[in-house]
């Protein structure tokens, strides 16, 4: 997570070398306007509500490695079929060796706004250097599995339906002897039999008993003449892997022949599967840091090709590579694509591309207004629709990763505020600050993102992963007026989560398409319902696209509810009732 | 500094000549130490941005600018790096400002061009930008800019046409071929444009593998300090095989195996460099030093004085020139030798010590006393 790379050979023979545009333009304060119609309020009530364990990560003061800087994933899944939405959280450990409590933390939903720490007793106790969390239905009996990586070895935790988990990595033929830096992962069904896949995305070759000294002479050790932690330039990238389900509890590593491993050289983060070009078949993107990102397209014959660099995705519009931290996927112009919105580092705008059509994919950041904020390391992302208007907006988190920075230059403050822009039509997007409540103007170092609608009230909350900090749980209060419908998809040829799945919701004139997500933001999961707000339309016509090929249409559906849908069946009754 | 060169051009060639042979240390600490004593030449600082240090040359030129508010190349220079920074904020309306002071003035007609394509503004972009071609035609960075500026513009016949020129000005920059290719699938010539992605990626590699051999070179350097000569050369050996076209990756190999008493090795490696760079002082330096080492006194004195001939301020040469010297008995040879040292570092207590031998051997004993004095301090 090292600066983009700036090419400063002529700089001293007279002229600069400057041909791409990071800029620090006007801070946030300013770029806010005034906002004619009412938005959410956004509440932090996690101290309340029950989530209030430190995450640990890293040391505090410092950063030494590589491995403390990255910060955990987080989850909002129902892992108890309860119909309310849980929490889990990654953790990390230290250098000197893991505190007391350091560990992931699974949060039950008490339906009351409030959750109990129910990690003991579900099994997920596991120490160490966690990244990533997936989740998906591997299984196909209904409650939804957890994947998990780590720096170290990843785990498979089956999910046993009793609110416990077991840890079946070994059995399930996932456990890998070397020492690998795991970071996203997806379940996808990238064969279309109906069991979930695995795809892995790996970060770099790093040894931890013979770490890089950072010295002065290495500038991938430098930052603004400051000594930070070496890499992730000049380290070698992590190779990526996907493993084929068998359909009996075990996997096997397909990498090789999928032609995934064939492609290193980038430093792989985050992971997103979807169908993005609506051939009907998943592909895999990997935003990946100081390198070019990776768009591997399914070829439908279990093969994929790389077409990231073609297709316009993996560096920015001025072919810079980036720091491609977090992803948020989401039909953002309301044309039935879903594009993708891509965090990166202080000084590099995120990235927003549009899909035109067939996951060909156009940079507008700079059109957008979004190219504004270039302030701070960013990281878990979100194209949603917060304001239930109908228009998604965009969102993500920042915290950069040298604590040693802020010390010599107050300007790079190692916590950083939560970025939330509203989405006005036509691409332009405003940023909010203060009408939205103060949770977005407090700071933290922010990583992991979770977006997911805990209290059932019609609004999609926010939970955050926050190093060395409890997390925070922003509540959502949108404006009443506008109306919203929720979608839960129950796969019966298809994978039994729906995984890959991408629904066309019809409201009002316009339409919006979203995708059902195994992972994406920054290494973490979104609430697998999909929420979708209505503006003033109080109802809407359906499509689903199910993994398997089926396309389903259902017309003038009422909103404000949940609606589940079962493969070829059509709405059945939800489990639990909303208000 | 007590003695050294009271000129700024000569300073800044001395930093260029230590940044180009990749010394970014020891030229930042030259370049420091030359403005803690003259913050008149904050030119110097400069050599800060290569190694990413915006803020603390920022800090140096806003001091300088203050202090000389009408220097216009002080305030090119500042600029020049807010540009760099990417801080159009501050940098546009300094630009503008000084624009309209010196409206002819290529360098800010260029920078005010990109400054302006930086905040997408590519009308303004390309009207700057276009003056500057006509001003600087072999300017790489305002076609690149003026290339893009166009495509931006829906102009990808003439963008195509600026970036071609580019290119050819410098065909290893990755983001004109990046541009080029936008430009050709404009002009629907997807194949075309293929092979400019294709040329793109390569550049990339390139700057990627570039970027690891650095980390890996640092890490080897680390190691020799420490004394783990073997990792230090297997590190050194790794970075050779990516960087085979490198040649300071041979020479740094070349004093590891020097470390480690692999003379045979050592000399192949200094000689691929030379082979690689032929006007490698560096190189040529240790040459004529495994020569001397063994007893090829002609040769060492050819490869010293090949040293010298193209970096003539090059203090170790002319020191290992004047030691060489010095022990055949050419005492007032060598002392010419230990005084351009001296001249190129004054701070070399090995030159003073061997001055205020030659002196004294020629009978010269105020001299040689101050020499020795020289070299206590």
């Amino acid at each position: 997570m090292n600066p983009t790379y700036l090419d400063r050979r002529r700089f001293l023979l007279g002229s600069a070398a400057a041909t791409l545009s990071p800029w620090l333009p006007k801070p946030s304060s300013e770029a806010q306007t005034a906002t004619p119609r009412p938005y959410s309020t956004f509440t932090d009530i996690a101290l309340k509500a029950g989530p209030t364990v430190p995450m640990i990560y890293g040391e505090v003061d410092s950063i030494k490695l590589i491995i403390e800087s990255m910060g955990g994933g987080c989850a909002f899944f129902d892992f108890d079929n309860d119909g309310w939405l849980d929490i889990f959280l990654l953790g990390g450990s230290r250098l000197s060796g893991a505190p007391v409590g350091a560990t992931n933390r699974l949060y039950k939903n008490n339906r009351d706004g409030t959750f109990t720490d129910v990690t003991q007793q579900s099994g997920l106790t596991d120490t160490g250097w966690a990244c990533g969390v997936c989740v998906g239905d591997y299984n196909n009996d209904g409650f939804e599995d957890l994947f998990v990586t780590y720096y170290g070895h990843n785990k498979l935790y089956r999910n046993n339906g009793n609110g416990t988990f077991s840890d079946v990595t070994v059995a399930a033929g996932l456990y890998e002897k070397e020492i690998r830096f795991g970071t996203g992962c997806s379940f996808l069904d990238y064969n279309r039999d109906g069991h979930l896949d695995l795809f892995v995305s790996n970060y770099v070759e790093f040894d931890m008993a013979h770490p890089p000294i950072p010295t002065m002479a290495n500038t991938t050790c430098t930052y603004e003449g400051t000594l930070v932690y070496c890499g992730p330039r000049g380290m070698k990238p992590g190779h990526h892997s996907l493993y084929r389900n068998n359909g009996n509890g075990t996997f096997t590593d397909v990498s090789e022949a999928s032609g995934i491993a064939k492609h290193r050289g980038s430093y792989g983060l985050s992971t997103i599967t979807a169908d993005l070009d609506q051939d009907g078949w998943p592909d895999i993107f990997i935003p990946c840091d100081s390198t070019p990102s990776l768009l591997f397209m399914n070829n439908h014959d279990g093969t994929f090709r790389e077409e990231a660099l073609s297709r316009g995705v993996a560096v920015s519009g001025e072919g810079q590579e980036l720091a491609g931290m977090g992803i948020g996927v989401g039909d953002f112009n309301l044309d039935g694509n879903s594009g993708l919105l891509v965090t990166h580092f202080q000084s590099e705008a995120s990235g927003l591309y549009l899909n035109t059509g067939k996951a060909n994919f156009e940079d507008i950041t700079d059109t957008s207004g979004i190219g504004v904020e270039r302030h701070y390391v960013c990281w878990g992302a979100a194209i949603a629709d917060f304001d239930n208007d109908g228009l998604p907006d965009i969102f993500w988190v920042s915290g950069n990763v040298y604590p040693e920075l802020e010390r010599k230059y107050p300007k790079y403050p190692f916590k950083g505020p939560r970025i939330l822009f509203r989405n006005k039509g036509a691409h332009i997007y405003e940023q909010l600050t203060t009408d939205t409540g103060t949770a977005l103007q407090e700071r933290h170092a922010s990583r992991g993102v979770a977006i997911g609608d805990f209290d059932n009230d019609g609004d999609l909350d926010i939970l955050i992963m926050n190093v060395n900090e409890p997390p925070s749980l922003l509540r959502n209060d949108a404006p009443i007026e506008n109306h919203w419908l929720k979608i839960k998809l129950i796969g019966t040829v298809s994978n039994r989560g729906a995984i890959g799945a991408r629904v066309l919701v019809n409201y009002g004139n316009k339409v919006q398409a979203q995708n059902l997500l195994s992972q994406s933001s920054y290494l973490s999961c979104n609430n697998p319902r999909l929420h979708f707000g209505l503006g003033s339309a109080t109802q809407a016509d359906v499509e689903i696209f199910w993994p398997n090929g089926l396309h389903e249409r259902f017309n003038k559906l009422p909103a404000d509810r949940l609606i589940t849908f079962r493969e070829a069946t059509g709405p059945v009754p939800a489990i639990a009732r909303l208000p | 500094m007590r003695t050294a060169p009271e000129d700024e051009e000569l300073l800044l060639d001395l930093v260029l000549a230590d940044s180009r042979s990749g010394l970014f240390e020891e030229a930042i600490a030259r370049s420091q130490e030359a403005v803690a004593a003259h913050p008149e030449w904050p030119r110097l600082a400069t050599v800060l941005v290569q190694r990413n240090r915006y803020e603390e040359t920022l800090a140096i030129l806003k001091k300088a600018r203050d202090a000389h508010p009408e220097d216009l190349g002080l305030a090119l220079l500042d600029l020049r790096v807010l540009a760099l920074r990417g801080d159009t904020t501050t940098a546009a309306p300094l630009g503008q400002q000084l624009l309209s002071r010196h409206p002819n003035e290529f360098d800010l007609l260029y920078l005010n061009g990109l400054i302006e394509r930086q905040q997408n503004s590519y009308e303004a972009a390309a009207k700057h930008l276009q003056t500057a071609v006509v001003l600087n035609p072999d300017h790489y960075d305002s076609r690149y800019n003026l290339g893009f500026s166009l495509l931006k513009l829906g102009h990808p016949e003439e963008a195509r046409n600026q970036l071609e020129r580019a290119i050819i000005l410098d065909p290893s920059a990755p983001e004109a071929h990046f541009q080029l290719a936008a430009a050709l699938r404009a002009l629907k010539q997807p194949e075309v444009a293929r092979q400019e992605l294709a040329a793109y990626q390569k550049s990339m590699q390139v700057r990627a593998m570039r970027d690891r051999d650095i980390s890996l070179a640092a890490d080897a350097a680390q190691k020799l300090s420490t004394g783990n000569t073997a990792a230090a050369i297997s590190l050194y050996a790794e970075v050779t095989a990516d960087a085979s076209t490198n040649p300071e990756a041979f020479y740094n190999l070349a004093m590891a195996l020097d470390r480690s008493g692999d003379r045979r090795g050592e000399r192949i490696c200094l000689e691929r460099a030379l082979k690689l760079r032929p006007a490698y002082a560096v190189a040529m330096n240790q040459l004529g030093y495994v020569a001397s080492r063994e007893n090829d006194n002609t040769s060492a004195e050819a490869w010293f004085r090949k040293a010298i001939a193209i970096a003539p301020l090059f203090a170790e040469a002319e020191s290992n020139l004047g030691t060489l010297l010095a022990g055949s008995g050419r005492d007032s040879e060598a002392e010419v030798h230990f005084r351009a040292a001296l001249a190129g570092n004054p701070r070399y207590t090995d030159a003073w010590i061997n001055l205020a031998a030659v002196l004294a051997a020629q009978s010269n004993f105020p001299e040689a006393r101050a020499a020795a004095e020289c070299a206590a301090h």
